[in-house]
């Protein structure tokens, strides 16, 4: 199922934070993980993902550093810091308590 | 692949974001380029079918780029205002040179030395009436672009020629205000020269003694703002290219 821009905006931090818990990754990782992780849910594009990586370690919630693997090719590594595993977990139950409270309104139509 | 590094260009170049920051994320889109390409490879796609595929996967680089650069705007907004208050600062100190080099070779012309011509009071009152007028000329220059930053930075600019003082400011409003309406109204270069050295030479003749050293030192200030608009806009198209 597609699922439109708007919704898929506001869970994009949440996302990623939630997927760096689980350990460090590059751009292209994070493209495939989601994916596969979510079953095809989060096909996110590079327009949304780097850009909302950049945001993200602009606000200290990741960092970044460059390493060489041993085919010689260039990696950007992204890591949670201390401050991104709170807010990791903040978003998360901020997120539970919202999709509960929208479940329990769909349901009451 | 010649398209997808165009399209990375593209990105960067369209996102305006400040030069270190841009260098990173053209790394960082090659580097997932390469990633791209070798899983594509891997799972068998011959090489103008992944190009096709990078090129749809990153979608429309202009959007790209319009979310760098919102994720970049503050670096953007300080590094506009700091080109603006240097290409202002420049041009005042230009404007400045040549208007009191030519007033004391105007000055020497009539038996006055060069010192007694620029060691006055009457040469700190000229500087800053100078710096009022680029300031408040490259204000409005900026508001022009109707960008809210331009305003802020016209803001900024105004802000600076009140530090010199009320009346400066006034004066460097009234005098900017009248050589943007040459620029718009006058279109021939020489036109506006004219209109403009006339225009002084008149308010000259009005607020000094009327003398031939008189009548040549307001000359040569009118030629002088006349001269600094087209050093502004040359500023300005220079600060503009720079950043893109």
């Amino acid at each position: 199922m597609e699922i439109d821009r708007e919704l898929l905006k506001g869970s994009i931090s949440l996302v990623l934070l939630s997927l760096l818990s689980r350990g460090e990754m590059y751009g292209y990782e994070i493209m495939q993980e989601s994916s596969r992780r979510s079953a095809n849910a989060f096909a996110l594009k590079e327009g949304t993902l780097y850009p909302a990586l950049h945001q993200l370690e602009k606000k200290g919630l990741i960092q970044s550093e460059w390493r060489t693997g041993d085919n010689g090719r260039e990696r950007k590594y992204y890591l949670l810091t201390k401050k991104g595993k709170k807010a990791a977990q903040k978003y998360e139950q901020q997120w539970q308590y919202l999709t509960g409270a929208v479940n329990a309104l769909l349901e009451s139509n | 692949m010649r398209a997808t590094d165009s399209l990375i260009d593209e990105i960067v170049r369209s996102s305006q974001i400040p030069s270190g920051h841009g260098r990173e994320v053209l790394r960082e889109l090659r580097s997932h380029v390469d990633d791209f390409v070798l899983h594509a490879r891997c799972a068998g796609h011959p090489d103008d079918e992944i190009e096709r595929m990078v090129l749809a996967s990153f979608g429309d680089p202009q959007q790209m780029g319009r979310n760098f650069a919102w994720v970049y705007r503050r670096e953007r907004a300080v590094r506009r205002l700091a080109t603006f208050s240097l290409s202002t600062l420049a041009t005042a100190l230009l404007t400045a040179s040549a208007i009191l080099a030519v007033q004391a070779g105007v000055g020497e012309g009539f038996g006055t030395p060069i010192l007694r011509t620029i060691g006055t009071h009457h040469t700190i009152i000229e500087l800053k009436n100078i710096a009022a007028t680029v300031a408040a000329y490259a204000g409005l220059l900026a508001i022009s672009r109707r960008r809210r930053l331009s305003q802020a930075a016209a803001l900024v600019a105004l802000l600076a020629a009140f530090a010199l003082h009320v009346p400066y400011l006034i004066f460097g409003i009234a005098n900017a205000i009248f050589l943007r309406l040459v620029q718009i109204r006058v279109k021939p270069q020489t036109a506006r020269f004219g209109v403009v050295a006339a225009g002084f030479t008149m308010l000259g003749l009005l607020i000094s003694v009327p003398s031939p050293a008189s009548f040549a030192s307001w000359l040569v200030m009118g030629l002088g703002y006349q001269m600094m608009t087209w050093l502004a806009a040359r500023t300005r198209q220079m600060s503009t290219h720079l950043q893109e």
